[in-house]
């Protein structure tokens, strides 16, 4: 008897082992993150999606946003407004990771955070074309400053083209447009997580970030 | 300030695309939710004046012209169409065309501009009438490379149905007309 429950003890201790050493062969490929960016009411704010949430459709974005908001999204030539109706966005656009867009609510809602929640992207690679103007926000959702470079950081300081191209921060009502010259931002303005922008560049580049 | 930051950003997308230069406006009256379509005098069978629009057959055309227009006359271009909708809130009467151009021979950066809503078209006939109110925005109309405003001086649109003489007058015309034809 007392053989069989030492026997049984010692199974039991082996496979409680062999199970943890399973387990700590388990390990996730993902980072999964979220971030909140405020949206006071009746009032235009730029967001930027940076992460991956899977669908990436824009009533899936902004599930707190009431009816009678409005979306604008950049088609690269003009903004294309989308207005909450009856709890859905018709047409319900994919917003990808790295693409900025503005949000309107209706005077009644308040002051609202909207809640971004998704996988996060371990690189960030952003073509500019030529005379491009496109409407960004890192695919990382880093903060920092403009001048920043490396890992981990935005990396506008080292990637883009200087005297070429120019970022445009929303200030409310208009843009504030900023030239990168002599290899560096004037005034190096800090980027929030969440924050959408302009780049515009005169010549071809590509905006790249990472995780290290 | 807030002209000259426009105006960088319009030299920049003037290089872009030439039509940057444009105006926008956000044709809508559900955002604000003030002031809905309604039926006037006479309205259909089965309606009363002052009741908002339900039917969702009716397209909205947004019309515009340049500076103070008085007459519906002078606003001759349409910037958009969209149709009526309803909702279990809110109810009828509302519609949401979104951002529409205003095209540069109407607004270039500062003029003030005249719009009126009329009837487009609707899904069975007769054509509606439609009072004729006209009202004028200026600084709300920004650049297209900005998000469009909603308006803030919009007036209200009162939809009636065309008077059964007027119906029996244009049925008559179109007989007569049709009679001259064949007899050519």
């Amino acid at each position: 008897m007392r053989t069989k429950t030492l026997f049984l003890a010692a199974a039991a201790l082996a496979a409680g082992l062999a199970s943890s050493m399973a387990q700590s062969n388990v390990y996730s490929v993902n980072i999964v993150g979220y971030y909140g960016v405020t949206v006071p009411a009746n009032s235009k704010t730029l967001v930027a999606n940076q992460l991956d949430n899977g669908t990436n459709d824009l009533a899936g974005l902004t599930t707190v946003l009431p009816n009678k908001s409005v979306c604008y999204l950049w088609t690269g030539s003009s903004f294309q407004g989308i207005t909450k109706t009856a709890g859905s966005f018709s047409p319900d656009p994919t917003v990808a990771p790295g693409t900025g867009f503005f949000i309107l609510t209706p005077a009644t809602a308040g002051t609202l955070t909207n809640t971004f929640v998704g996988q996060t992207l371990v690189s960030n690679s952003v073509a500019l074309p030529n005379s491009s103007l496109v409407l960004v926000g890192c695919m990382i959702p880093f903060s920092g400053n403009m001048n920043d470079s490396g890992a981990n950081t935005l990396n506008l300081g080292s990637a883009l083209i200087p005297n070429k191209t120019i970022a445009y921060l929303w200030a409310g009502s208009s843009f504030t447009g900023i030239t990168k010259t002599s290899g560096s931002w004037p005034g190096n303005p800090a980027i929030a997580v969440g924050q959408g922008y302009f780049l515009s560049s005169k010549g071809a580049s590509t905006w790249n970030t990472w995780i290290q | 300030m807030k002209r000259i930051l426009v105006a960088s950003i319009l030299g920049i997308a003037a290089s872009v695309a030439s039509t940057y230069g444009q105006g926008t406006i956000y044709f809508d009256n559900y955002v604000q939710g003030t002031v809905p379509v309604v039926w006037g005098t006479p309205a259909p069978n089965g309606y009363t004046a002052g009741e908002a629009v339900s039917d969702t057959s009716i397209i909205i055309g947004l019309y515009a012209g340049p500076g103070t227009q008085v007459s519906s006359t002078g606003l001759t271009t349409l910037l958009g169409t969209t149709p009526l909708f309803v909702t279990s809130s809110y109810g009828g009467g509302w519609f949401g065309g979104g951002s529409v151009a205003i095209p540069t021979t109407l607004w270039t950066g500062s003029q003030t501009v005249s719009f009126q809503l009329r009837p487009y078209s609707k899904g069975d006939q007769p054509v509606l009438n439609w009072t004729d109110t006209i009202w004028q925005e200026s600084s709300d109309i920004v650049s297209i490379s900005l998000p469009a405003n909603t308006f803030t001086a919009e007036t209200q649109l009162v939809l009636t149905v065309p008077e059964p003489s007027t119906i029996a007058l244009a049925g008559l015309g179109a007989a007569a007309l049709l009679a001259a034809r064949k007899r050519q």
